[in-house]
């Protein structure tokens, strides 16, 4: 009895689980080639990479396998989890900065593409000078905002110090530099303009961003990813306006929805335009199995066929420099009237610092903010003086 | 101080305890409430104390009301049969528990406590965990914390029932010895009729919802009101109309009314001890006799039974 | 020979903790251990500070919980209530619920209503994460301290009644060490749950605020920094081990007798209710208030609703599509609960040799530790032990499913031990006597009076395991996202529809365990 009424149970919980499973499809993978990249790749409206070189190479469905992380800091972390046993062959979407974390795991190994010569002058030297990664797009980090919610703003005198007034500081949305491109994007951005004298790095302008930060902590809204911040700007209630974007993100609005409500901003200090470059290219992974076929892709992936829908679906400027850029994208700010900071911090300042960096903006936006749990640490001073006399006693017990 | 309790009837959802109880527990005296477990015996001692309140009737103390008086003002002293002592503290804060209701000096409540604990023989316990006591130091110890506030009334309530027998005799007669010492009238409830008889100055048989017998227990013992006392008595020889040949109402044989014969009734010897012999009858009807001739164990033997010396019920 | 039997019996049970409990633990200790990381790294300032903020919100928690809590406890218990049940069954629920939806209806809560009426009060702060963690843990203090109250011996109450004690006296002399060692063991739970608090800090804390299991999950998955988030494995664990053995001894001893009389509720219910009520509007308003904005999505758009959970513009951002999130919570919940129910019998299999107390003081620790193990942790050290084979990645699904069930294990394990120990001990010895095998004894004796317990078991892990959010989150990619993780994804968004209708499918499942627990016999929080 009680063993029937044991197997029916059993049998019919796997049953139950079997239903979804088949629809799932358990089963192991069969491509032929897999790319590890962030989920928003080539994502709105959407053009289906895997298939169109499946296309393009013609090979059967499903022969190209995508697997999606929420960032590029997380392929790396993947990739180089399975360095001895690599299952992907080709990363997406490291970039400038990232590549350091990638050349220090050993993860990537260099290749020299077909299509270089066909590339914009000094993006592959920016980038990577070893051919470890060639560069697909790039873009300048910006300050997006909503016009109707902030007609004040000036865009051509607009200066970094004023996101410290009272008028912008709460509007803010910034993105954690420790996670997310963009948010280290304009972390750097902010190194460029007031530099760093503990290494003796001038700014733009004189200054320290720790300072600058030490004030930014107060106020700003810090967000893990893009993505989340871009919901909090279109939730009203939130009450904020401004976020870290790039300068084409105008462009996504004009393009698919005839939208001119929001604009780019970018600071103005000194009489120049000043903003971080950030270049994201693609690599061929260490001791992948697929190698002929990945290298194919790469090549395949700054060809033109991939290079035309980058404007319109990955909503940055292509690596290729013969594309013809869509009219919507006219109102834009163009890369090319812009002071990259990337030429103040170099390569090397970075390799050297960045780590310490990071690190010392964590503190500096911990503790500049104003911590409600030390305020009330008598409480935690009489809770224990309350406990203590309990812990005494039971003690005891309990040895 | 007298003791009255006036037509009490108390009811548990459908099931009745008692109706219409009255009876009245003598001053100054040992008095115990003789019955079978489950039967109320508690509840009685917890309408006195003014724990239980669901009833109807009157108590009164010395002819003074107290049915409407807390349990506080009643001064009563409780030993619960579970002790409820606290494990948290040991002997001597036991003791001292209900002295924390009143406002005295340590020293007063000091010498309070050594002088009851005297009495009571625990003086040496006083620094003790509670768990290291054994069952009769902590009836002890439940005993002294109950006296220490000097109640005008004692209820025991089975207090001895889970300690053996050696050691029961003992506390049954501390108990007795601190009765006769301080004259507080006290209600002890048992089930075990050794106990009663051995230190009761008044018993009452409580079965069926009333109180079918009260007296001293030498009148109980020798004079039952019927069946129904004397096995609570736990009396020897209680024999039904008609389970033997020839006896017609209920009766008690003495044990000196059955001797062995050449003839008579057939009964099988299963037990000797120096004072009695037990036998067995065919119909399996036990009884005891004195030990007064030579017999042997599984031996067959016949008694004759002397009808003048049969104790008959009215 | 005794001996190795016994072991014998419970190698099903050890062997399953052994592979994916211990071992994966041990690696990251061999890891620390080869990587020769120096313990200096946890003197970084950040790190002390959210250590520092990791107890003073734990305490707090804890505080706050049993203000509530303990009188919320003390009313169940006490008065006079039609419907005692129902009022019971709500405050219990938000235990039983995934903390996602507590988490998304707290910050719409607060960050719609209370701005309207002039409050500005954020989530996304200290006391926000406090508040979140006491309105979780209010249910778990309350049915514990209930079922104290319960407990309570009326006859000291009245004995002391007769020694003239007062009320105030009566109270600190008897309830207080009365409740003490249940009160200590619900405080001790709370403490760990808030302690270990992953989903709340990391989404509310903006990073400024980090718990030790936040940290971990920062180091090792966004910043790489694999020796500091190993060592702080290790903290974790050993701050959460020595809690755990510190509960064993407090639960072991048993102070008073709780033979005898029990108070009959005497509270009138007019001062009972509107405490009540109180309570039960804090606790379950997160949930509420999903299932409200969800519904009205509903009507005022139904198409967009319903069409939502089929709308594949979401794949990108989930990773999947969205009925295949809901397939996959389904999936993982139902294998959660089928291995849940090999394992009780595997344990149950252990536990019929055992007769003495003295062999199960040693599982009770070696069965007890997995509850002390976070799911953070645990997550981190399957990267770290199985993470360089292929079919972790692969196979991923089947891990993911493991750390369900072992995240549902400790419950599991605490159901059924509590009321094995309710089986006559004599029935096992006499069966012995009867030289009935471990089989027959499991099957006639220990089974039938386990079934329920053991189905209780099943709808619990089933729970759990559609809650689950810190190991799926930190282990998941893409295809295997399951409802948790994708609330936990779309916490900004506090326009979006998809969210809350998630939330009310979960909120669904939660319901159905919950009446189907209560059905088969109610559980208790405290074991």
């Amino acid at each position: 009895m009680e063993n029937r009424f044991l197997l029916s149970c059993l049998t019919l919980m796997l049953v139950l689980a079997m239903i979804p499973s088949i629809s799932i499809g358990v089963e192991g993978s069969t491509a032929q080639l897999t790319i590890y990249t962030y989920d928003s790749l080539l994502a709105d409206p959407g053009y289906q990479f895997d298939r169109q070189f499946e296309t393009y190479q013609g090979l059967p469905y499903g022969s190209v396998e995508v697997v999606l992380f929420e960032d590029a800091a997380s392929i790396i972390i993947q990739a180089s989890a399975e360095k001895s046993n690599p299952i992907a062959d080709v990363l997406i979407g490291i970039d400038n900065i990232l590549i350091e974390k990638a050349r220090n795991q050993d993860i990537l190994q260099p290749y020299v593409s077909t299509q270089l010569n066909y590339l914009e002058d000094g993006l592959v030297q920016e980038l990577a000078s070893d051919n470890l990664l060639t560069p697909y797009d790039y873009g300048i980090i910006s300050l997006w905002y909503l016009n109707d919610r902030l007609p004040s703003i000036n865009p051509g005198s607009f200066v970094l110090e004023d996101l410290l007034t009272e008028e912008l500081s709460n509007q803010i949305i910034i993105q954690n530099p420790l996670l997310s491109s963009p948010g280290l994007g304009f972390f750097l951005w902010t190194i460029g303009i007031y530099g760093d004298p503990e290494i003796d790095l001038d700014g733009v302008i004189d200054g320290n961003w720790r300072e600058f930060w030490d004030m930014a902590a107060e106020n700003f809204h810090l967000t893990s990813s893009w993505g989340e911040a871009f919901e909090l700007l279109y939730t009203e209630e939130s009450g904020k306006s401004i976020m870290v974007s790039y300068t084409t993100s105008p462009a996504y609005g004009a393009c698919l929805y005839d939208d001119y409500s929001t604009s780019a901003l970018l600071s103005n200090e000194q009489g120049n335009t000043w903003g971080w470059k950030q270049i994201e290219g693609l690599g061929l992974v260490k001791n992948s199995d697929n190698q002929d076929l990945a290298k194919e892709f790469i090549d395949w992936f700054v060809s033109e066929e991939v290079q035309n829908e980058i404007y319109m679906n990955q909503w940055m400027y292509p690596s290729r420099s013969n594309i013809q850029q869509p009219s919507c994208y006219s109102d834009v700010i163009q890369p090319n009237t812009i002071y990259p900071l990337n030429t103040r911090i170099t390569t090397d300042i970075l390799e050297s610092n960045l780590d310490n960096w990071l690190s010392e903006w964590e503190i500096v936006w911990v503790e500049g903010y104003d911590p409600a749990f030390l305020n009330f640490n008598y409480l935690l001073f009489f809770s224990v003086l309350l406990i203590l006399p309990i812990i005494r006693r039971n003690i005891k017990k309990v040895i | 101080m007298i003791i009255n309790l006036r037509e009490i009837t108390l009811q548990y959802s459908n099931h009745i305890l008692f109706e219409n109880l009255s009876v009245e527990f003598y001053s100054g005296k040992l008095n115990t409430l003789l019955g079978k477990s489950g039967i109320g015996k508690t509840s009685i001692l917890k309408i006195i104390a003014g724990i239980e309140t669901n009833y109807t009737g009157e108590v009164y103390f010395d002819d003074i009301n107290v049915t409407n008086l807390s349990i506080k003002d009643r001064s009563v002293g409780w030993v619960p049969q579970q002790q409820l002592l606290f494990p948290s503290m040991n002997v001597y804060k036991n003791v001292e528990y209900g002295l924390l209701s009143k406002k005295l000096s340590r020293e007063r409540r000091k010498s309070m406590i050594l002088e009851i604990s005297e009495l009571t023989g625990i003086n040496h316990l006083l620094d003790r965990n509670i768990e290291k006591l054994s069952g009769g130091e902590k009836q002890r110890v439940a005993l002294t914390r109950s006296l220490i506030l000097k109640p005008r009334v004692l209820l025991m309530d089975e207090p001895f029932s889970s300690l053996d027998t050696p050691e029961r005799k003992k506390l049954s007669l501390l108990l007795k010895d601190i009765q006769l010492e301080t004259g507080i009238t006290t209600i002890h409830v048992t089930h075990s009729s050794m106990e009663a008889e051995l230190i009761s100055d008044y018993l009452y048989i409580l079965s069926d919802q009333m109180i079918i017998q009260q007296g001293s227990p030498m009148h109980i013992s020798n004079r039952p009101f019927n069946t129904e006392v004397a096995r609570i008595m736990n009396l020897s020889n209680v024999i039904t109309k008609g389970s033997i040949e020839g006896i017609l109402s209920d009766v008690i044989i003495p044990t000196d009314a059955i001797k062995l014969s050449q003839n008579g009734i057939a009964a099988k010897v299963i037990s000797q001890t120096r004072e009695t012999i037990h036998l067995r009858l065919m119909d399996g009807t036990l009884l005891e006799m004195n030990n007064n001739s030579p017999v042997k164990l599984g031996e067959l033997v016949f008694i004759e039974l002397d009808p003048d010396r049969f104790y008959k019920f009215r | 020979m005794q001996r190795f039997k016994f072991k014998l019996n419970f190698i099903p049970v050890t062997l399953f903790l052994g592979i994916f409990f211990y071992l994966p633990l041990l690696f990251l200790i061999y890891q620390i251990i080869i990587s020769d990381v120096s313990i200096k790294l946890l003197q970084h300032p950040l790190i002390v500070r959210f250590l520092l903020f990791s107890f003073t919100q734990s305490i707090l928690t804890v505080i706050l919980s049993c203000l509530f809590g303990v009188p919320t406890g003390y009313l169940l218990a006490r008065s006079k209530i039609v419907g005692l049940k129902f009022f019971k069954a709500l405050i219990t629920i938000p235990f039983i619920f995934p903390p996602l939806i507590l988490l998304l209806g707290f910050v719409v809560l607060f960050r719609t209503e209370f701005i309207i009426m002039g409050f500005t009060f954020s989530p996304f702060s200290f006391w926000g994460i406090v508040i979140a963690h006491v309105i979780y843990n209010i249910s778990v203090v309350s049915r514990i301290s209930e079922s104290s109250f319960i407990q309570e011996s009326k006859d000291y109450h009245d004995l002391a009644e007769t020694l003239g004690i007062s009320k105030i006296q009566r109270f600190t002399t008897i309830t207080i060490p009365h409740i003490k060692s249940s009160l200590l063991s619900a405080m001790i739970l709370v403490f760990l749950y808030s302690f270990n608090s992953f989903a709340i800090v990391l989404l509310l804390g903006q990073f400024r605020y980090q718990t030790i299991e936040v940290m971990i999950f920062t180091q090792s998955k966004l910043q790489l920094n694999t020796e500091l988030a190993a060592l702080l494995a290790i903290l974790q664990l050993s701050i959460n081990f020595t809690i755990l053995l510190l509960y064993t001894k407090v639960t072991t001893y048993q102070l008073f007798d709780t033979q005898g009389e029990k108070f009959k509720p005497y509270i009138s219910p007019y001062k009972a209710i509107p405490y009540i009520i109180f309570i039960i509007l804090i606790t379950n308003f997160p949930m509420f208030i999903v299932i409200y904005k969800a519904l009205m999505g509903l009507v005022l758009d139904p198409q967009i609703s319903l069409l939502s959970i089929f709308n594949d513009n979401y794949e990108r951002y989930l990773g999947t599509t969205p009925i295949r999130v809901v397939k996959n919570t389904v999936f993982f919940g139902l294998l959660t609960s089928c291995i849940i129910l090999l394992f009780s019998l595997s344990l149950l299999l252990g536990l019929s040799n055992l007769t003495s107390n003295r062999s199960m003081k040693f599982f009770d620790i070696y069965l007890l530790l997995p509850l002390g193990s976070s799911s953070i942790v645990l997550s981190y050290s399957y990267v770290v032990a199985f993470g360089s084979y292929s079919a972790f990645g692969e196979y991923i699904w089947i891990f993911i499913l493991i750390l369900h069930v072992l995240s549902a294990v400790p419950f599991t394990m605490k159901i059924l031990i509590s009321s094995w120990k309710r089986i006559p001990i004599n029935l096992m010895i006499m069966s012995e006597t009867l030289q009935a095998s471990q089989l027959q004894k499991l099957r006639f004796i220990i089974f039938p009076m386990l079934k329920s317990s053991i189905l209780i078991a099943m709808v619990f892990s089933f729970a759990i395991s559609i809650g689950e959010f810190g190991a799926t989150y930190y282990l998941v990619r893409g295809e295997w996202t399951t409802l948790s993780v994708s609330i936990g994804k779309f916490f900004a968004s506090r326009n979006n529809l998809l969210p809350h209708i998630y939330a009310s499918i979960l909120s669904i499942f939660a319901i159905i365990s919950f009446i189907l627990i209560e059905k088969l016999g109610g559980m208790e929080l405290n074991v």
